[in-house]
This record gives C-alpha cells, sequence and structure tokens, in this order.
C-alpha cells in the first residue's frame, strides 16, 4: 500500500458522519405507519375471508336444502339396485354374453400363438 | 413484545437490540437506526452526490432492514447485511434514474478550495465527499466500498453483480482520479 492509499483509507476512516438531526424519528415514525397499515390490512384480510367463507356456506346450505332430499332418493335407489343385482344371480343375457366372449376368446388366442409360433420359425430359418 | 420488558434501549447491545428487533419490536428498530444513522449515511453520502438524495436512500435501506430483518441469521452479520441492502438502494435508485455507470467529464479539475486548507495542504486528510463528488457514481461506489469498507474486489463484484474486471478498473481509475485531483491542487 502507497502513501496515497494510506492517505485516502485515514480520510474516509476519519471522514464525518452526520448528527441525527431527526433522522431516526423519522424512520421510526415510518416504520410505525407502515406497521399500523399492515396490521389494518391483515384485520380487513379476516373479515373479508370470514364474510367469504359464511357466503359460501350459505349459498351450499341453500343448495343442499333444494337438492338434498332428491340426491339421497337417487343415492338410495341406485344402492337399492346395486344390492338387488347383487342378491340375484346373473340374467340369461349376461351368460349367453359371456359364453360367447369365452368362445371368442379362444379363437383369439389360437391365431396368436400361431402367428407368434410363424414368426419365430422364420427368424430361425433366415438366421439358419 | 417478549423481549421488550427486559430490555433497557439505552444500555442494551447491539445484538440485544437486533434480537428485540426481530420479534418486531418497533422501539428497538428505534434504537438501532439512532445508533447506526450516522455510519449507513455516511456511507451513503460517499455513494451519492447530494446529501438529501443519500439520506432519502439510508431511510429507504432502514425499512427494507426492518422488512426483512427477520432473514438476518446473526445479529453479528448485521453491519454486512446492512451494508449490501443499501448497496442494493444505492444501485435500484441509479437504475431507476438510468443514470448509473454513466462516465462523467475525464477532466478532473483541482479541489483548489478544499486543498487549500492547512491541514489538507499538510497532507493529512482529503475533503472526501467534494473529491469523490468529482467520480463517475459507478467509480465512487468501487472506491468507496474499496477503500472506504474495506471489501475486497471480489466481495464488491459480490455485492454489486458488476464483472470483476469492471470493479477493478473503476477502483483503479478512480483513486488514479483521486490523486491527480489531490496534485494538481
Amino acid at each position: 500500500m502507497n502513501d496515497f492509499d494510506a492517505l485516502l483509507k485515514r480520510s474516509f476512516a476519519e471522514a464525518d458522519e452526520p448528527a441525527d438531526d431527526g433522522f431516526s424519528v423519522q424512520v421510526s415514525h415510518t416504520v410505525a405507519r407502515r406497521e399500523a397499515a399492515s396490521t389494518l390490512r391483515s384485520r380487513a384480510y379476516a373479515v373479508a375471508m370470514g364474510v367469504a367463507g359464511l357466503a359460501v356456506f350459505y349459498g351450499v346450505y341453500a343448495l343442499a336444502s333444494a337438492l338434498g332430499p332428491q340426491i339421497l332418493a337417487m343415492a338410495g335407489l341406485e344402492l337399492a339396485q346395486a344390492h338387488g343385482a347383487l342378491a340375484s344371480g346373473p340374467s340369461e343375457t349376461a351368460q349367453s354374453l359371456m359364453q360367447s366372449l369365452s368362445a371368442g376368446m379362444t379363437q383369439v388366442l389360437l391365431i396368436t400363438a400361431a402367428l407368434a409360433g410363424g414368426a419365430v420359425a422364420y427368424r430361425s430359418v433366415q438366421q439358419g | 413484545m417478549a423481549t421488550r420488558a427486559f430490555l433497557n434501549l439505552a444500555d442494551a447491545t447491539e445484538a440485544a437490540l437486533i434480537v428485540a428487533a426481530q420479534a418486531r419490536d418497533q422501539a428497538a428498530f428505534g434504537e438501532l437506526v439512532k445508533r447506526r444513522q450516522g455510519w449507513a449515511r455516511a456511507l451513503l453520502r460517499k455513494m451519492c452526490q447530494s446529501h438529501a438524495e443519500a439520506d432519502d436512500l439510508a431511510q429507504e435501506a432502514f425499512i427494507k432492514a426492518w422488512d426483512r430483518l427477520r432473514d438476518l441469521e446473526t445479529p453479528a452479520a448485521f453491519p454486512g447485511w446492512f451494508r449490501r441492502i443499501a448497496v442494493t438502494t444505492f444501485l435500484m435508485a441509479k437504475r431507476r434514474q438510468k443514470a448509473v455507470f454513466e462516465e462523467i467529464d475525464e477532466a478532473v479539475s483541482p479541489l483548489a478550495d478544499e486543498t487549500s486548507t492547512p491541514e489538507a495542504q499538510a497532507g493529512a486528510k482529503i475533503d472526501l465527499e467534494k473529491a469523490l463528488a468529482r467520480l463517475s457514481d459507478a467509480e465512487r461506489l468501487c472506491v468507496t466500498l474499496n477503500h472506504g469498507e474495506g471489501l475486497s474486489h471480489g466481495e464488491i463484484v459480490e455485492m454489486t453483480g458488476l464483472p470483476l474486471g469492471t470493479v477493478k478498473s473503476h477502483v483503479l481509475r478512480g483513486t488514479e482520479k483521486l490523486r491527480r485531483m489531490l496534485e494538481a491542487a
């Protein structure tokens, strides 16, 4: 470090600091104002959220009052139908459908196996 | 506010004030501002060309510090942490003014008035603010952080986001300009 750098550092170190001419009070007042505004905002937000929650609750309650019995009746009906279907055996239509599917599935499996066997034989011929 | 009841502000250490302020104690933060305002305003006055602008930026920096005080991990880190906020506030203000890093006239005039004082003539001290005012914004910032705050070039790069070469150049040129001002006087 040369003389000038030393002089510069000393000048920085010895530079006067401004006296508190109301600066800190001004900052404190600004902080207090901001905090008050922030508190007010958060309270207003809480009130708004409460009102919105009540409105939603009232809307759902009104809707449930009007449609609730219908929905419950429909649900009960569906439940009864499902219970009946499980309690009784399969219908004739269902039985014939299952038989057709089984027969068709057998054909499909046979064709698939034949195609796969053919492909394997072809590959082995090509490689040999 | 639980910390407030046990804290005598006038006698409290800076660390205690910071901890209380982190708990949103406005009075503790007020005391902290009172103790640190001289340093903060002096730092910004070296960076800015006008005292009014520097004081406005210092106030802005303290408000930001209040908002972000919970991010401060240890009270001991407060000076460096606040310095970073002050520098960022200064850079943002300059960007708003679109004036940052504009070069001023390269012709450096001598500090005739201030160096004619017996103290300056004796080489004891220079009128720093007036000399710094003759530098560009970027030079003033880099010289202040390097010579005034004792930051390395790398730390200035990290703080300002400027490239290392630019920081070195600003420090070198700023220091050289200050030297020429004094020699010409």
